[in-house]
């Protein structure tokens, strides 16, 4: 008799398992509707700001893009003007040697 | 001449009773009593008449022209249940009007699953879907009779699966009563199938004094505030609750995959929009399969099938298991009148006891009685719908776990 107790308390607590996964996935299912129904509502604003988002990504993009090559115009012109200074300073010596 | 005839022959009804010993005899009178009772309370709407009706009418119909067979033994016209040899059932077929409907969609469990099917139609799962777990532990305190009246049923002599079967009449849902008792105790179906509709007929107007028994007055008048409206869901969530949910319970029970998927293949004609369907099983299909039911059920009532030694064992436990459930439907509305801190109508918990709809119907009307501004018959929807789910769960489990222990 008790044997059959627990066996019956086994399958009510089998029962209460099943029962709250299967409430689980009607949340979900139910979460989920609530989410398509907010993406549905609020469509235009998210592809606005979504594609605010994306231009505002173009345009660091692009100042971190001319930032960059501004660098290398730089460095070349910097290297250059050494270069410059260099052959100038050289000739000047050589001026200055051969004098 | 006319002193050869013998007027019990000449009148095999009546000859029969003469025959058949007063014990059967009286049986049978009973029962023509109880079928012109159950058509009197059926017209009067005390009991639901698309079942009382055609049973009561079948009952009388049965017990009245019972007359003597070929062979000498008590029969009839109708159908022969307990055949068993397909020689011989092919034979009865022949001769017994109602014997192909009782093999090809009774006792194969078919006009079950049309019943099913026509309940699915009937149930908004939108009310489930904006309360899953409230809504689900209500209905899994009400099935605290399916689980109790097992051991109950055992202590009483029944075997495991007898008591399994009897103890499903604790769920309130006909068909589930029918599909367990067909797969764990075919040879008591027929009482327990009986019993269990009689008695769910009972329910509108037994429960009613059950809540105004255990739950005061000043609670049933109770009038629930709502933070937020309630969310209404679109046909494609519901559709989509219909179809995900019949793939997980059939994965996890294919013995009672019929049922699952009877249940909710009513809910996706109901919310695909396809309307000559649903018209079809919502309407025909409902109330011919009911009406065939009520039918078949009447004509099962002949006395010496129900005369089985079990037939007051069953009688006895299926009202325990009905009031227990009941009783654990209120406890479950207790308990959420206390989590939600007063805010909660306890009466919701009887329409956690299946049987849809009569028992969230009997919910709302009470509480209307006591306050006409509350209005529970969402909740009580809700409750309701899980009340099914949960019944086909727990026979899901019974099919699948008692033949093991």
């Amino acid at each position: 008799m008790s044997n059959l107790f627990f066996s019956t308390l086994a399958m009510m607590g089998i029962t209460f398992i099943i029962g709250f996964f299967v409430a689980g996935i009607i949340k979900i299912i139910a979460n989920w509707a609530d989410f398509f129904d907010f993406y549905h509502l609020h469509k235009e604003e998210i592809v606005n700001m979504k594609r605010a988002l994306r231009s505002h990504h173009h345009v660091a993009l692009t100042e971190a893009t001319t930032a960059e090559q501004g660098n290398t115009y730089t460095k070349g012109h910097q290297s250059l003007a050494h270069k410059i200074k260099e052959t100038v300073d050289g000739l000047k010596t050589k001026k200055r040697v051969t004098a | 001449m006319m002193e050869n005839i013998d007027i019990f022959s000449l009148f095999q009804g009546i000859g029969t009773m003469a025959a058949s010993g007063w014990f059967l005899a009286t049986a049978r009178v009973v029962l023509i009593v109880l079928g012109f009772l159950l058509i009197y309370l059926g017209w009067k709407g005390v009991l639901e008449p698309m079942i009382m009706i055609p049973m009561g009418l079948g009952m009388i119909a049965i017990n009245c022209g019972t007359l003597i067979m070929p062979d000498g033994t008590l029969g009839n016209l109708f159908l022969d249940p307990m055949v068993t040899d397909t020689d011989e059932l092919m034979n009865v077929m022949q001769i017994d009007f109602l014997q192909p409907i009782y093999t090809l969609t009774f006792s194969n469990g078919l006009i079950a699953c049309f019943v099913f099917m026509g309940i699915g139609t009937l149930l908004d799962v939108g009310y489930l879907l904006q309360r899953p777990f409230a809504s689900i532990f209500l209905a899994l305190c009400a099935e605290l009779g399916t689980f109790l009246t097992i051991p109950i049923a055992s202590a009483m002599g029944l075997t495991l699966k007898e008591s399994a079967s009897v103890a499903m009449v604790g769920g309130a849902d006909g068909p589930m009563v029918l599909f367990t008792s067909l797969v764990l105790a075919k040879h008591l179906f027929v009482p327990i199938t009986v019993v269990a509709y009689l008695y769910l007929g009972l329910t509108y107007g037994g429960y009613p004094y059950l809540v105004k028994l255990l739950i005061p007055q000043r609670l049933r008048a109770i009038k629930m505030t709502e933070k937020k409206a309630p969310k209404q869901y679109d046909a494609k969530v519901k559709l989509a609750f219909a179809v995900i949910l019949c793939a997980v319970l059939c994965f996890l029970f294919p013995v009672a995959s019929p049922l699952f998927f009877s249940l909710f293949i009513g809910v996706a004609v109901r919310e695909s929009g396809m309307k000559h369907v649903y018209d079809f099983v919502s309407g025909p299909l409902l109330y011919g399969s009911t009406f065939m039911l009520g039918m078949l059920l009447g004509v099962l009532c002949d006395a010496h099938l129900l005369l089985d030694p079990n037939i007051i064992k069953l009688l006895i436990l299926s009202v325990v298991a009905l009031l227990l459930s009941g009783i654990g439907g209120i406890a479950g509305g207790y308990i959420m009148y206390f989590i939600r801190k007063g805010n909660y109508n306890p009466v919701i918990g009887i329409a956690a006891v299946s049987c849809v709809p009569t028992t969230a119907k009997v919910a709302q009307k009470l509480v209307s009685k006591e306050n006409p501004d509350s209005f529970i018959l969402g909740d009580a929807l809700g409750a309701n719908i899980s009340g099914v789910i949960t019944s086909a769960i727990i026979a899901g489990i019974y099919v699948s776990f008692i033949p093991l222990l």
